[in-house]
């Protein structure tokens, strides 16, 4: 069998649910209906279905823990194009043995799914310290990134605690992606229409020139190392710093 | 003068300070306040001496009483002073904090009319962004030498780390390139910390809410090179502050000869890659369960610069390799030169299942160039030879380490 959905989260959950109840030995491919074309004839679409995807991601939790619950979201917002059934097989080995699951990185496609996981969680964290908001005009923060993953929904928890009285919004401009946050809650929203008359606010450019004066400055320059610089922050996050766009700027 | 040009001239200040983590806290963030702590810490960004950007880290004045030879902003040199007003440090913190530039603030100041007045200063600008602004960030603040303990026990309470220079590592050398400054009274606060750390962890099972102190514990930094003192000796310092104060970390500077002092060694170039031992070291020290005493000898007081020091212990004990890798304890998998933490507990997590072969060390995160040449597995031995030691040093420094090593070999008499 064949299973097809609609390439979110929620959707691939809802299929293993249905792969659950139909047999697990019947699972010849799972599809995501935006990336493929429908060649093969017994297929089943299934549509994402909120209390299925919930019954999954509660059983893994409560049978093997909070970590592979994790590794399995990362590993699915890694995006990798044959995700689908090597996430599958890490999800029945994880509720076949959940105690040994910790054990078996020595089995490869286990060890991959983990690997995913790890690249996503690496540029989550990293991207929590590069991303810069910039105040615009009716106050709200705004922040735009291109990330390799898909980290935007990763890292709203984040600034949801740390930000709570503000408002403010990541934009993924890669996935035309928007998370949006209003004081109360996250919202996950696709970004239709490229806003290109963006007004920020009367003292966004004060404070942002006083960052990059600073930046300059604490740098010691006997010590002057950009390869070190470089490998903790590469140049494709550049375009999108406060202090590198305007450090050229300066220089131009 | 300008917001823009008094932050050029403090952040020039107060670069020399090392220390710039934000871990260790996990304060949470209040209803209607901004900012928390997170507990592994968080950089932002990395400046062009490749060194990471986590907290702002400024001076809230350049001005000082002393006149320590090595410091740009001794009395006797010739800069232009400025001050930031607490209103000042505290509306620039919470705008950088908003944009996500920063973790929080590292405040640090020269030393106007007395110490305690000086701490006083500080302890407003820490009540303001608490209290007031409602902040929960992370809070750096150095306490000052001779300071009243009871402002210190207050500044504790508002920040999450507290940090006291010991600025150079003996007395002797306090005495010739800070004079006003006493080994005494540097020690003092800290073990009033220490002893403050430790009356709180006896008491804690009696309160179920306390007041926080220093959560993310006291650091200390010295400037290495300035002085003549031999490695030995200072990892000895590290190693006792570790024990006796419970130190979080310990910096080390490399001097970096922008003073000209009558006192001072006449270097061309800070001592980079001793700084660079000395972090590997203190890090054996704190996490790989070595003593001072295994990574420096009597005989041998100072680091070889061409091979980092576990690799050096490794090849001076050659009798204890190789390890069988599916054997060993724990401990002794630390030790192995190319194997860290991390890789060292995923193998003894790994081998409970399936004892470990030559494809799963390759795929298991450890340095397998240099680790070959200290194991077996499954009584393989993939090195390049038991007998001796000399070549395996030989192989392991490699053609970019060994023209540094030239280079640097040239300005030894001076380091």
């Amino acid at each position: 069998m064949y299973y097809q959905y609609d390439g979110s989260f929620s959707g691939f959950l809802s299929v293993i649910y249905e792969a659950y109840h139909d047999g697990t030995s019947h699972v010849e491919g799972i599809e995501n209906i935006c990336a493929g074309t429908n060649i093969f004839e017994k297929e089943k679409k299934v549509d994402a279905n909120l209390t299925k995807a919930d019954k999954v991601l509660n059983g893994l939790y409560r049978k093997c823990g909070a970590r592979v619950a994790q590794t399995l979201y990362f590993a699915f917002m890694a995006e990798r194009p044959e995700r689908e059934m090597l996430l599958f097989y890490f999800i029945c080995a994880a509720f076949r043995n959940s105690h040994m699951l910790s054990y078996s990185k020595t089995d490869p496609w286990i060890g991959q799914v983990e690997n995913w996981a790890l690249q996503t969680s690496n540029e989550r964290y990293r991207m929590l310290g590069l991303l810069r908001f910039r105040e615009l005009a009716e106050g709200m923060l705004y922040a735009a990134i291109r990330p390799k993953y898909n980290i935007a929904p990763l890292m709203a928890g984040h600034f949801a605690q740390r930000l709570s009285g503000e408002e403010w919004a990541i934009h993924d401009l890669g996935r035309h992606l928007a998370v949006y946050y209003d004081k109360k809650r996250i919202i996950t929203t696709d970004v239709t229409e490229q806003e290109t008359n963006i007004k920020y606010s009367k003292s966004e450019k004060l404070f942002s020139s006083i960052w990059c004066q600073y930046y300059r400055h604490i740098s010691i320059q006997e010590r002057e190392n950009p390869n070190l610089r470089r490998s903790f922050m590469p140049e494709k996050y550049w375009p999108y710093l406060t202090e590198m766009t305007q450090l050229s700027e300066h220089h131009a | 003068m300008d917001l823009k040009g008094k932050i050029s001239i403090l952040a020039d200040a107060a670069k020399y300070d090392v220390s710039c983590s934000s871990s260790g806290s996990s304060r949470m963030n209040r209803p209607g306040g901004i900012g928390n702590g997170a507990r592994s810490g968080i950089c932002h960004s990395w400046s062009a001496d490749g060194r990471c950007i986590s907290l702002l880290k400024i001076l809230m004045t350049n001005s000082c009483i002393y006149d320590c030879e090595y410091c740009v902003n001794r009395r006797s040199n010739d800069t232009k002073r400025v001050f930031l007003s607490p209103e000042e440090i505290v509306s620039l913190t919470i705008q950088f904090y908003r944009r996500n530039y920063i973790e929080g603030l590292f405040l640090s100041s020269g030393i106007i009319s007395s110490p305690d007045y000086t701490t006083e200063l500080l302890l407003k600008i820490a009540k303001l962004l608490r209290l007031r602004e409602n902040f929960n960030g992370y809070i750096h603040m150095k306490g000052i030498p001779g300071t009243n303990t009871k402002l210190l026990q207050e500044l504790g309470h508002y920040v999450d780390r507290l940090s006291i220079n010991m600025e150079l590592p003996s007395e002797h050398a306090l005495q010739l390139l800070a004079p006003q400054k006493t080994r005494s009274a540097i020690i003092q606060p800290m073990k009033f910390i220490h002893e403050q750390f430790v009356e709180r962890h006896s008491e804690k099972h009696l309160a179920k809410y306390m007041q926080p102190f220093i959560p993310a514990g006291q650091t200390t930094q010295m400037i290495v090179g300035a002085s003549g003192e031999n490695d030995r000796h200072i990892l000895k310092l590290s190693e006792a502050l570790y024990k006796k104060m419970s130190l979080k970390r310990v910096y080390y500077s490399a001097y970096v000869p922008i003073m000209t002092g009558k006192n001072l060694p006449a270097v061309k170039q800070p001592p980079l890659l001793r700084e660079n031992r000395l972090y590997q070291a203190d890090w054996l020290l704190r996490y790989y369960h070595f003593s001072a005493d295994e990574i420096l000898t009597d005989q041998q007081p100072n680091f070889d610069l061409a091979v980092d020091p576990k690799t050096n212990w490794a090849l001076r004990n050659w009798q204890l390799f190789p390890i069988e890798i599916n054997t060993a304890a724990y401990e002794m998998i630390l030790r192995i030169p190319g194997i860290g933490i991390r890789s060292a507990a995923r193998i003894v997590a790994m081998r409970r299942l399936t004892p470990l072969s030559y494809d799963n060390l390759k795929h298991i995160g450890i340095v397998f160039k240099r680790a070959r040449h200290f194991i077996t597995c499954g009584g393989r031995y993939y090195g390049l030879g038991l007998d001796d030691p000399v070549l395996i040093k030989n192989i392991l420094v490699s053609q970019n380490c060994r023209k540094l090593f030239q280079q640097i070999s040239l300005f030894e008499g001076q380091v």
